[in-house]
């Protein structure tokens, strides 16, 4: 199905952010509408009820899936409404508001400076505050699956936070609707022979972003999603 | 006595497989056929079951049907699950036309 949309507007950055029964999204998406160059694509993944946000905004675009499909899935969706509002970077983002707005200005110098297609945002293991001795262990774990699973090695595994130029996001097709889109992600670099790099972004844990997290035991989830994909 | 049982089993299973015939492809009918004259073997010749077990080591012939039914469950529960990714994968392609066309209709013109 082809969709075509006249616009006339130039978008530098979108940020594209999806997001289930979150309830702070107004809050995060305040500093971020007064950011020079930015604009925001929020994808509402079937949150029940229906997340009305309280802005109306020139520079705010919204989606909504009619029913729960998964971060992947709407991830994709935003990729697909990028493809028609054709900016030149992307910013995909979560909405718990663990990804700091301030790294924003991180991942667009370092896009601008590495001249490559994507820039992954990673966490510092060893300051970033709020992470378990546990989740630490799983996120290693991860890094190390991750490069065996796609053969790209980062210093961070499931970091959402993630800046792409045009060539990538025209590119990178997601079909994993859960958690194991974040894999398929590196997968989809390595197949189109996307250029990559990595930036520290800062990651702020809330107990509300903890709660609303992924648990650690969800990693075998993944791992099994990501074994399916490869009998397919 | 063991006659009337045989031939009861015999007809249960052919039944069972013209059954299951009427949802499966070519492939899978030619499986199920091999499967059924395997089983019809089994039923009038019992002791051949043994005979065959313990070529490959296994001391009864029970121990051998209980082995082989582990990987053909496992074989088609994964099938299974395969089949249910696929039309997940169209849900979500559905869901996401819908998504899209309905930003397209909600979205003012504030761009020109």
């Amino acid at each position: 199905m082809t969709f075509t949309l006249s616009s006339d507007r130039h978008i530098n950055t979108l940020i594209i952010i999806p997001h289930y029964n979150e309830q702070h999204l107004d809050e995060i998406l305040q500093p971020l509408l007064q950011t020079e160059g930015i604009h925001m694509l929020t994808i509402d993944d079937g949150s029940e009820p229906i997340y009305t946000l309280k802005k109306n905004h020139s520079k705010l675009y919204k989606a909504t899936h009619p029913i729960n499909l998964g971060q992947g899935a709407a991830l994709q969706t935003g990729l697909e409404i990028a493809k028609l509002l054709a900016p030149d970077y992307i910013i995909t983002m979560d909405a718990d508001g663990q990804h700091h707005p301030d790294s924003i200005h991180d991942l667009r110098s370092a896009i601008l400076q590495h001249q490559v297609d994507i820039i992954f945002g990673r966490r510092d293991l060893a300051t970033t505050e709020g992470i378990s001795i546990l989740r630490k262990i799983i996120l290693r774990l991860g890094i190390y699956f991750n490069w065996f699973y796609t053969g790209v090695k980062l210093n961070d595994a499931h970091n959402g936070y993630r800046i792409m130029n045009k060539k990538a996001y025209l590119s990178i097709v997601l079909k994993e609707d859960g958690m194991a889109h974040a894999t398929e992600i590196l997968e989809e670099v390595k197949r189109n022979k996307l250029t990559y790099a990595e930036t520290v972004v800062k990651i702020q844990y809330t107990d509300y972003s903890k709660a609303k997290g992924q648990s650690s035991l969800n990693a075998f989830s993944i791992v099994k999603q990501l074994i399916f994909r490869r009998l397919q | 006595m063991t006659i009337i049982l045989q031939i009861t089993l015999f007809t249960l299973g052919g039944i069972f497989i013209l059954y299951l015939q009427r949802f499966l492809k070519n492939g899978l009918n030619f499986i199920l056929l091999i499967l059924f004259i395997a089983f019809s073997v089994v039923v009038f010749f019992p002791d051949i079951l043994n005979t065959v077990a313990s070529f490959f080591g296994i001391g009864r012939g029970v121990d051998l049907v209980f082995y082989l039914t582990i990987p053909i469950i496992a074989i088609i529960t994964l099938r299974q699950s395969l089949a249910i990714k696929k039309n997940s994968e169209k849900i979500t392609e559905l869901t996401r036309n819908q998504t899209i066309d309905d930003f397209q209709k909600n979205r003012t013109d504030t761009d020109k």
